[in-house]
This record gives structure tokens, C-alpha cells and sequence, in this order.
């Protein structure tokens, strides 16, 4: 072969690949650049169409095909027997059946194998869907079973983001099973005696936040409605590790990552310890009871600013912080989810306040800073602040909840603790907010360790994620 | 890990090694089975080169309803024939292309034409408008069309280079050369389209 031959050869592969452009590999050949020029530029011409058998294509080839293979003695009735024997390889009994079959009839397991693979719409896809209740079902230890749920949740994912990298129109059902698959995963780690509860934690927050990026890169016309359904599941999984992580008796709350309410229970109360007897805490005259907090209990008449969670009747702290200086007021922030009967009550963050005299009371769902007054052992509203919130255009976009852990200021990285797992960005591009909108620059988030912050706009590239937009949780 | 799975049909356990299944099945292995007519083989087969064919259909005929049928058509008769192929480390793709341009071929010779106009299609990602698909499939007719001038191995080694997008390896496999050879037919086969190419557009 001569020198020719295998330059065309080596930037064909480059530019195919991506790695290379048509200008940019010839110039590295000055003396071959106007032979071979033409020569790539037929070669990148001829490329397989972008196209895809569309689904219903697909399971009508299936169908055919399942016809022309069945066997010449089940002719009588061969509809019948066909439909049969493709069904039974839904159900796990069948599927255990048939398992049987390969195991002692074929030399191996050839098709079960195989079948791991396959996409959904693919003719073996019944088969890996079944071997996948078959491995549930013969798991028996609690923490095998959990992280075998999320393993499988992780798989829908990749199933969705697999079609689109192969051009296919893809088939979103998947997606559907990834709440029941969080939840029963949940469930499996509660029942946990002496497994590590918290490390699962950490690994279920850290691959929520991966498989939210991952679908926040999916850009498709159809099945908007299912990425948005799991971008919201995927994110309640963060609320939930994060609190169950600070207070493991959570768990036993049963939390579901479909329960759309959870975040209206989220709140913050900021204000002086004034009283702590049992479990019945009140912070600047905002009694708050069946408190569940891991940590030690600060002294009383410090000033603390908790960050929580109601949830059946129980408050769960997932923060506290302490601070130095005094606070006459007490301030609560959370969603606004209503007034009693009388309309003298307003509920922020699922916790009752009087309401203001003489305010009407904002749109329910909107994020609410509060300030108020103790009177009468509860707390009277003085002032209302509405915090704006995150655009709709965002919606899709990938976004996290966290700790400030560390700052590298030099290669613009940051590390972000949830539930345990810490999580590094790049925030090379990133806009770096407080929570009121005042900008801030990277030099001065060092000083901002401990606090707590939300990301939006995630995204990987090269294994590295990027955040679009910081907002921080300082005034 | 290997599970031990319990199917409920007394004094019969089984050890499972596959309860946690790695992506390590090798293909060959799969064909030695489907070539026995075991059908769960072939349906991972199809499973697996599905997509591939169609897209290899679909360059010769750009219409969603003919590259269907001619599809379903290359499955059905390598089903039937799969006795016949042997598992020599060709690559299975190689087989399925031969044939559907076969099919294709015929279906060519029946119809009188050579590419017809497209229909819309499944057309995913790099959505490129109307104007700029149009201007593609002006191209690819054309382009197309050289491609079946070009002789013997020439024209094979364009087609599997990259209609199939096969590697050099691949390719070498299929025709039973080495991966060298694969390079210089390709840049003679290049400089031969070329040729052709242009004295079609004069």
C-alpha cells in the first residue's frame, strides 16, 4: 500500500469519526491535498440515510416473522401457537419455563444473553424484561434487591438515550416503570436491618442526578410528556435521599418519588431557639412538634435557621445551622399551600401562621419568605416576600439541590455534597447568583462553603458536568 | 454472580450463571446456534442488524413502503436459508447485504427505474429541512447511481465501506483480504467514482 492509500484512508476515519475536519487533515498533506480532496469528498457523500424502522414497522415484522419461524408441526392453528409462544415470554413463569429449555436443551443461554441488549420494540425485548422480574424475584437480601431496582431504572434510562443515538423513534414506555423502580427501592432499603443505609443513599442521589442529565440531553419531538415526568420523579429522588440521609426514620414515612406534594412541605424557619421539650420545638414562637433531628440540640436562645421537611405529621430537619448574631423576628420560608376555612390562617411550607391583617393571600404554589411576630404563642405575619420563580423554559433542564463542600478556584470547580455523595461541576461558564439575583463572582464563593445551593442547566460532556446557573443560598 | 433458580417443579434446581448478565455473548456462538434453526438465535439476529439493513435498503430505494417490504423480505429469507450460511468469521451483515441487493436489485430490474422520490420518513436527528433533504437525495441518486457502475469488489467494498459502515476489519472479513487490500481497492474504487462522476455530468 502506498503513502496514497493511506492518508485517504486515515482522514476518512477522521473525519467520519468527528475528529477531524476535510480542510484540516489535508493541510497536514500539502502535496496530496488537491488529488485526494475529491476523493474524500465522494467518500463522506456516500453515507447511510439517517433513518429508523418505525416502530409499528417493527412490531409488524416482529409479528411475521414469529409466523414464518413457528414450527412446521404446530401448522394447525399456528396463529395460536405463534401468539403463544412470543406472550409466554412475558409472563415470568414462562420466561423461567423457557429459561428451563436453553439451559437444558441448548448448550447455554444464548438468547438470554443476548436479549440484554435488545431495545424495547426488539423481538427479544419480552425476554430481558422477563429475566429482569425473574432476577427480583429469586433476590432475597433487602440491599441486593434495592440496588438491583435502581440498577434496573438505570437501564429504562439508557434503553431511551440508546434509540436516540441509534436514530430510532424511541419508545418512552420505559420511563413509566422508573418511579415504581425508585420506590420499590425505597422500600427495600428501609427493611434493611444492617445494611448501609446511607451509602445507598448517596449512590441513589448521585445516579439521579447522572440519569436527569442524560434525559435533559434527549431532544426529541414525541414523548416530551414522559421525559418531563421523570425529570420530576428524578428530582423528588434527590428530596428524598437528602432527607432520608439526615434522618433515616424518614423512610419509614414511605416516601414516593411520585408524590407530587412532597416539595410543598419543604420550609425553612429562621429565628431564636426559644424552648426545646422533647420532641416539640419553638423557634421564635413557631412551635413546631414531632420533630425528628439526628444532630445534637443547640443551646436554647441561640439563633438557628433550620431547613426541613412535613411529612405526615412529622417535621424532619434536614439542616440546621447556627448563627451568631440575634434575630428579634422569626422568618419561614415555603410554598404557600393555602388558608384554613376562615381564612385566617395561611399554611407556609405546610406550618400554620396568622395571617396578615388585611392581605389577600397570594396564588397557591408560590415560594413565600414570611416574616412575622410571635402574639399569642404563634406567629403573626408582618411581612410577605414572593420569590420569583425558576422559568418555564427551564423545566427540562437538568438541576440539583446541595451543599457547598469545596470551591477550586483556580480550575473553576466545585463540589456539591447531596445526601452524602459529593459531586464536582465545572462552572467555567456558569452564572453565579444569591438567592435574591444579586450577581456573584467565583473568587467569592470560597467564603460561601456550607451553604446551600441550587444548579440548573446541568450537563455532561467528557465526563465532566457543567452547570448553566448557580444560585446560592445567602441574602 | 451465579443464582440458583428455583422454578417450582419439585426435586429440579437449576444453577443460573446468568442472573447477572455481562454484554460478553459472542456472536459467533449465536450464529452457530441460529444456524441450527433456533429461533430465539435468529430473533437476536434480527434484533441486532435490523436497523442496519434497512438503513442499507433504504440508500437504494429512499421510499419508507418499498424499504419495508424489501426488509422484511431479507429476514425472511435468511431465515429460510440460515441453514445454509457458514460461520466462517464473515461478518453476518455481509450475508443479510448480499442478500438484499439481491432484492434490491430485482426490485430495480421489475420497477424500470432506478431511485424513485422520497417519501418522509423516520428521519430523527439533523433534521435538515426540506430544501437541504431534497438537495441530499439529489445527491445520493447520483451518487448512487455510480456506485452500480463501478466493477466487481470495487463496487462491494464502497458498499460495505460506507452504505454498511463497516470497518476496514469488517470489510477484509467479508472478501477475504487483508485490511490493506481493503485500503487500496477503496482508493481505487474512489478514483474510479470519480471518473464516473464526472463524465456523467458532462
Amino acid at each position: 500500500m502506498n503513502r496514497k492509500e493511506e492518508v485517504l484512508s486515515r482522514c476518512i476515519d477522521e473525519v467520519l469519526s468527528g475528529r477531524s475536519t476535510v480542510e484540516d487533515c489535508l493541510l497536514r498533506y500539502p502535496e496530496l491535498r488537491n488529488e485526494l480532496r475529491p476523493l474524500l469528498e465522494i467518500a463522506l457523500s456516500i453515507q447511510p440515510p439517517k433513518v429508523a424502522p418505525s416502530p409499528e414497522f417493527r412490531s409488524r415484522l416482529r409479528r411475521r416473522l414469529l409466523d414464518v419461524m413457528a414450527p412446521a408441526e404446530a401448522y394447525q392453528g399456528r396463529k395460536e401457537v405463534t401468539h403463544g409462544w412470543f406472550s409466554s415470554l412475558l409472563s415470568v413463569r414462562m420466561v423461567a419455563v423457557s429459561l428451563l429449555a436453553f439451559v437444558v436443551l441448548s448448550t447455554g443461554t444464548v438468547s438470554v444473553f443476548a436479549s440484554q441488549s435488545s431495545l424495547p420494540g426488539d423481538m427479544l425485548y419480552p425476554v430481558k424484561v422477563g429475566v429482569e422480574k425473574l432476577q427480583i424475584a429469586v433476590t432475597s437480601n433487602p440491599e441486593d434487591k434495592a440496588y438491583l431496582h435502581l440498577k434496573l431504572a438505570q437501564r429504562r434510562i439508557d434503553e431511551v438515550t440508546t434509540q436516540v443515538n441509534l436514530s430510532r423513534s424511541p419508545d418512552f414506555s420505559g420511563l413509566a416503570t422508573l418511579s415504581a423502580q425508585t420506590d420499590a427501592a425505597l422500600h427495600e432499603i428501609e427493611k434493611t436491618s444492617h445494611g448501609d443505609i446511607n451509602a445507598f443513599l448517596s449512590h441513589l442521589a448521585e445516579s439521579a442526578i447522572n440519569q436527569q442529565i442524560a434525559l435533559g440531553s434527549i431532544r426529541t419531538e414525541n414523548g416530551h410528556d414522559n421525559v418531563q415526568q421523570a425529570m420530576d420523579t428524578l428530582q423528588r429522588v434527590n428530596l428524598i435521599a437528602e432527607t432520608a440521609y439526615n434522618n433515616a426514620a424518614f423512610l419509614n414515612t414511605r416516601p414516593s418519588v411520585n408524590d407530587e406534594s412532597l416539595e410543598q412541605g419543604r420550609f425553612t424557619v429562621d429565628g431564636t431557639l426559644l424552648s426545646v421539650a422533647g420532641r416539640t420545638w419553638n423557634i421564635g414562637g413557631m412551635v413546631l412538634s414531632n420533630v425528628r433531628y439526628s444532630g445534637e440540640v443547640p443551646a436554647i436562645n441561640s439563633r438557628i435557621k433550620i431547613d426541613g421537611l412535613n411529612k405526615s405529621n412529622e417535621v424532619f430537619i434536614i439542616k440546621l445551622e447556627q448563627k451568631n448574631d440575634a434575630q428579634e423576628e422569626v422568618i419561614i420560608g415555603g410554598f404557600f399551600n393555602g388558608t384554613d376555612k376562615s381564612g385566617k390562617t395561611w399554611y407556609v411550607g405546610e406550618m400554620p401562621v396568622n395571617a396578615p391583617e388585611g392581605k389577600t393571600p397570594p396564588v397557591e404554589g408560590k415560594k413565600l419568605e414570611v416574616q412575622g411576630v410571635t402574639q399569642n404563642v404563634s406567629v403573626t405575619i408582618t411581612d410577605v416576600k414572593e420569590q420569583s420563580g425558576e422559568e418555564r423554559a427551564r423545566e427540562q433542564d437538568a438541576k440539583m439541590e446541595g451543599k457547598l463542600s469545596s470551591v477550586d478556584v483556580k480550575n473553576k470547580v466545585i463540589t456539591i455534597k447531596v445526601a452524602g455523595a459529593q459531586i464536582s461541576l465545572n462552572i467555567g461558564s456558569s452564572k453565579i447568583h444569591t438567592k435574591d439575583g444579586k450577581e456573584i463572582s467565583l473568587s467569592e464563593l470560597p467564603s460561601m462553603v456550607g451553604k446551600e445551593l441550587k444548579v440548573l442547566g446541568l450537563d455532561k460532556k467528557d465526563g465532566t458536568i457543567y452547570a448553566k446557573d448557580i444560585r446560592i443560598d445567602v441574602d | 454472580m451465579e443464582g440458583i433458580l428455583n422454578i417450582g417443579i419439585p426435586d429440579l434446581v437449576i444453577r443460573c450463571p446468568f442472573l447477572e448478565i455481562q454484554h460478553t455473548d459472542s456472536e459467533v456462538y449465536i450464529l452457530e446456534r441460529a444456524v441450527k434453526r433456533d429461533r430465539m438465535a435468529f430473533a437476536s439476529l434480527y434484533d441486532l442488524y435490523l436497523d442496519r439493513v434497512y438503513r442499507y435498503v433504504y440508500y437504494w430505494l429512499p421510499s419508507k413502503a418499498d424499504a419495508e417490504d424489501i426488509t422484511q423480505e431479507v429476514f425472511i429469507r435468511a431465515w429460510h436459508a440460515i441453514d445454509k450460511y457458514k460461520v466462517t468469521g464473515a461478518p453476518f451483515i455481509a450475508w443479510l447485504t448480499t442478500i438484499a441487493r439481491n432484492l434490491v436489485n430485482s426490485h430495480h430490474r421489475s420497477a424500470k427505474r432506478l431511485v424513485p422520490l422520497p417519501e418522509t420518513d423516520t428521519v430523527i436527528s439533523d433534521n435538515p429541512g426540506p430544501q437541504a433533504e431534497a438537495e441530499m437525495n439529489f445527491t445520493r441518486n447520483y451518487v448512487a447511481d455510480a456506485i452500480l457502475k463501478l466493477k466487481g469488489e470495487k463496487q462491494k467494498v464502497i458498499q460495505l465501506r460506507f452504505i454498511n459502515d463497516m470497518s476496514y476489519e469488517e470489510v477484509a472479513k467479508a472478501l477475504n483480504k487483508t485490511e490493506g487490500a481493503i485500503r487500496v481497492l477503496q482508493y481505487r474504487a474512489l478514483k474510479d467514482l470519480r471518473g464516473i462522476l464526472e463524465k456523467d455530468k458532462r
